[in-house]
């Protein structure tokens, strides 16, 4: 089976299939936004959780940390009460949207980059601050010093963010609901499209759009990865 | 009189209940290097830490430009630039470090580019500025710290151990240069510095802390020449230093008995103190045979015990009524065989004995 599987993953991308690439594509999309969104939030609360120090820090580290381990469903069932049209956010009318999916997926991979981020910044001594403030760094310029002297890391916070997203199925099945309008692909992401194929019985499909997904992975991490160690590490 | 550009008073830090740090006054005037001497743990760091509004004093003021500054104040703390003892590099080459205090400030490429070439040339580290800074000795990163902070041409500077790790002559070199770029510019700097030698060399005034306590202040040779207490005299490098009486007081010439022996001294201390006699090693004159027409009133027959080369200057260790140290250059130790065991007459003047009251 996983020959065959094989050779209809080839198959998939090679035929031109619109179905498959927009799949393809809006796994993309959904993984990218929800990263951006949750790299904006997530980057700066750990960077002021890494070089402060203020009351009831600890209290924030528990919830990143215990973010971290929020269940996709969770996440997914959260978002659709709020999105749903007696939920707080109804009028906006997004759920079953890819916006709605990205909303879900970004307190899963928020608090992984806040925590990576703080956990490699509260590494950088205080010698090497102490010494940007003495040559008359403000605290967002010191912040500012921090990323940069730890940018290897913050990469490796995105690789992370990056994994939890494109991976992610629980959350954006529930926010998401796996749709083809009109037979053209409305929310359906690879990890979705996984789930549905393996429930019809269509493992050749099922396993064809696993490899690509891990294709996928494996070359995005590959970039990230060259990017970490040849331009940030040195 | 005018205001000096740094001002520090009743300075206080307290480290786990106990007083770790207390400066009642200092201060810096413009194009002034003051030298801050003291022994590791002295809290000399502290305090320059304090001075450039890194951290906040339990107690005290610091004044800049005339003006009370706070390390919440970005405004007073540019005002001051300073190289920290431990040297950290930011990831980069030698020009981003160096034009690190400038980015921050907003100054102009331009400008930046002049200041920073500068900085590098007064270092010399014109052929180094594309290098990334991994690949620095201790001294080269040392030097870059050093640009980096004279880069942004600040009111005050501050500076811990700058040249600690720099080779000679280099360090001589630079230290040489770096008097005079502060002269020129007007920097009021504070020079931290373990090493007596750079402290006099360097200081226009010295500091001597100790115990977080600044024992002294004033110009090198009063405090090297006439300490304040037995501290500063082993600080600076007073060897001799003996307990006695004072005897006898005639019109300024201070008779002082140290065991058997009767020392004379240029001093009011009356006769009946209990003192510490003082005498500098290179003050000592030293003599293999016993010098006939001689004017030192102090003179001792002894024998020497050991003898230490210091590169250009012996260290002659005497066994005599009292042990004494004296330090002679070393082509005079080789020519006058200064062996131990060798009989010599060590002679120093009454002027060269400083007193100091014991309480």
């Amino acid at each position: 089976m996983i020959p065959q599987s094989i050779t209809d993953a080839i198959e998939l991308l090679t035929s031109g299939d619109p179905y498959t690439y927009s799949v393809i594509w809006l796994s993309l999309k959904v993984a990218f936004f929800s990263l951006l969104i949750a790299t904006i939030i997530g980057l700066p609360i750990g960077v002021i959780l890494g070089m402060t120090r203020f009351a009831g820090r600890i209290g924030f580290l528990i919830i990143v940390n215990a973010a971290m381990g929020l269940p996709p469903v969770v996440a997914g069932l959260l978002v659709f009460m709020v999105l749903r049209n007696e939920g707080a956010l109804g009028p906006l009318d997004m759920l079953f949207t890819p916006g709605a999916m990205v909303i879900a997926q970004v307190p899963l991979a928020m608090p992984l980059i806040a925590g990576v981020t703080m956990a490699a910044i509260s590494t950088v001594g205080r010698p090497i601050r102490l010494q940007a403030r003495a040559l008359g760094a403000s605290r967002i310029q010191e912040a500012m010093m921090l990323m940069r002297e730890k940018r290897a890391s913050l990469v490796g916070a995105c690789i992370v963010g990056f994994g939890a997203t494109i991976s992610e199925v629980g959350a954006i099945l529930i926010t998401g609901g796996n749709l083809l309008v009109g037979g053209r692909n409305y929310t359906r992401t690879m990890t979705t499209a996984i789930v549905l194929e393996t429930r019809l019985g269509n493992f050749s499909r099922a396993l064809a759009f696993a490899l690509i997904l891990l294709l996928i992975i494996v070359f995005v991490n590959i970039f990230l990865t060259r990017a970490q160690i040849t331009r940030f590490e040195t | 009189m005018s205001e000096p550009a740094l001002r520090a008073s009743g300075i206080r830090r307290i480290y786990r209940d106990t007083m770790s740090l207390e400066v009642d006054e200092l201060s810096i005037s413009a194009g002034e290097v003051l030298c801050l001497l003291g022994s590791s743990g002295a809290g000399k760091s502290t305090l320059l830490r304090i001075l450039g509004l890194l951290e906040r004093a339990d107690g005290g003021e610091v004044v800049i430009g005339g003006k009370r500054a706070d390390p919440t104040n970005l405004e007073a703390r540019r005002q001051v630039s300073a190289a920290m003892q431990n040297v950290v590099m930011f990831k980069g080459t030698v020009d981003d470090n160096v034009r690190y205090g400038l980015k921050v400030r907003g100054v102009p490429k331009r400008d930046a580019v002049h200041a920073v070439t500068q900085a590098l040339q007064l270092l010399e580290l014109e052929n180094l500025s594309e290098r990334r800074v991994g690949g620095l000795s201790g001294g080269e990163a040392q030097r870059v710290a050093l640009a980096r902070s004279i880069a942004v041409d600040t009111e005050v500077l501050l500076v811990d151990e700058p040249l600690a790790q720099v080779d000679e002559p280099l360090r001589e070199r630079l230290a040489s240069r770096l008097k005079q770029h502060i002269r020129d510019r007007m920097v009021a700097t504070l020079w931290v510095t373990h090493d007596r030698s750079e402290a006099l060399a360097l200081g226009d005034r010295i500091a001597v802390i100790e115990d977080g306590k600044l024992l002294q202040t004033g110009i090198p040779m009063n405090v090297f020449s006439r300490p304040a207490d037995e501290r500063v005299a082993r600080l600076v490098g007073t060897e001799n230093i003996q307990q006695g009486v004072v005897t006898a007081n005639e019109r300024g010439l201070a008779s002082v008995k140290v065991g058997d022996t009767v020392f004379e001294a240029s001093s009011n201390v009356s006769a009946g103190s209990d003192v510490l006699l003082l005498v500098r090693p290179e003050e000592i004159a030293m003599a293999t045979s016993e010098p006939q027409y001689s004017s030192p009133r102090n003179r001792l027959r002894g024998r020497v015990s050991d003898a230490v080369v210091q590169g250009a200057l012996t260290k002659i260790y005497v066994e005599a009524e009292i042990p004494l140290v004296a330090v002679v250059t070393s082509p005079t130790y080789r020519d006058m065989e200064l062996r131990p065991g060798t009989t010599v007459w060590a002679s120093f003047k009454a002027t060269s004995v400083h007193l100091i009251r014991r309480t």
